[in-house]
């Protein structure tokens, strides 16, 4: 009976983390997009500053987030982020709207994937 | 860096796979079920990924064996008191030998060559199949031996002689340490095996093993010089 209660309570605390980590991922991947879009629509429109306060906010959020994603996902995947939200703001501070906004765009991509890819959905289960 | 990385959580897999072992119970690996067995098996490889890859989650280890461990669990459980699920996981005994007479058709089921049983029968001590009245193949793939009560080694009581009954031998010291369960087991005090050890003039310290049992037989034996557990 006691194994029993043990196997209830590893189900329970299985089922809270992955919950947890299926909903960080969200709560963070749905604020980045945004903050993103926002900073790739206020370059084209020219507003440069605001462009780079979002593109370092992005990036603030990134790493406050990057220790606790760290702990569910793979190293490789994070760090390819890790890599397109560094390049915003030197791109920005440089002038080059094209290559800042694809590059927007780029980790947009990658921070949407990623939270797909932690999605219990059939096509990941599969 | 990686490398103490892949120190800490070898240490740490290690406790998980220790905590998870003593969760799925007792058994040695020669009488596990086919289904404990491949789990067994699982968890080692699951356990071993995050060990090596410095790169992958240590979650992606835990959460697996722990699912792991709780399946394991809760299968057991329900093979303990569903007997029709206990079938469906682990199958029925199969005779293989019944009055003697060699079922070929159920050695055709199991896949199971005339090498094979004559394999599992000398390990058994059976050296001819015209000894064996049953042979079952259990559930576990071990092969169960019934012989011809002609061919049977016989007992004491069958030959009515009465042995004295010593009960329960256990080691009561180990490496100069008593063992209070082992000397509840036997039924013995400490101060009886302080008595014997005063008697041969030994101290507790310099006895390598001992062993007492119901009776109060004994037996010590001391340490070598340099020898130490």
């Amino acid at each position: 009976m006691k194994r029993l209660w043990a196997a209830m309570a590893i189900l329970v605390v299985v089922t809270g983390l992955c919950w947890w980590g299926v909903h960080t991922t969200i709560e963070l991947s749905n604020e980045l997009s945004s903050t993103l879009q926002e900073a790739r629509n206020a370059a084209e429109q020219g507003d440069f500053e605001r462009a780079a306060d979002l593109s370092n906010q992005a990036e603030e959020n990134w790493r406050k987030f990057h220790k606790t994603l760290s702990t569910f996902i793979q190293h490789t995947r994070l760090e390819a982020i890790d890599l397109s939200l560094a390049s915003l703001s030197p791109l920005i501070e440089h002038g080059a709207v094209d290559e800042f906004s694809s590059e927007c765009a780029r980790a947009a991509a990658q921070i949407a994937s990623l939270q797909e890819a932690e999605l219990p959905i059939l096509e990941n289960i599969l | 860096m990686a490398m103490t990385i892949s120190l800490i959580r070898t240490l740490l897999l290690y406790i998980v796979i220790i905590v998870a072992v003593r969760l799925m119970g007792k058994r040695q690996i020669s009488e596990l079920q086919t289904s404990e067995l491949v789990v067994t098996l699982l968890i080692s490889d699951i356990a071993a990924i995050p060990m090596q890859d410095t790169g992958q989650p240590l979650v992606s280890g835990f959460i697996p064996i722990a699912v792991l461990v709780m399946c394991e669990i809760v299968v057991s459980v329900l093979m303990l008191k569903i007997p029709k699920f206990r079938r469906v996981v682990c199958g029925r005994p199969i005779v293989v030998i019944s009055d003697g007479k060699l079922i070929q058709s159920e050695m055709k089921r199991l896949r199971m060559s005339t090498e094979d049983l004559g394999e599992q029968l000398r390990q058994r001590n059976v050296f001819s199949l015209d000894d064996v009245a049953y042979a079952i193949i259990e559930t576990n793939g071990k092969l169960s031996v019934i012989k011809k009560p002609d061919k049977e080694t016989p007992t004491a009581g069958m030959m009515g002689v009465a042995l004295p009954n010593t009960g329960i031998e256990t080691v009561v010291i180990s490496d100069g340490i008593l063992s209070e369960f082992a000397m509840k087991l036997c039924n013995k005090s400490p101060e009886w095996i302080r008595g014997i050890l005063h008697a041969k003039n030994i101290r507790q310290e310099d006895v390598f093993i001992m062993t007492a049992n119901t009776k109060g037989d004994y037996n010590i034996i001391p340490k070598e010089r340099g020898t130490s557990l």
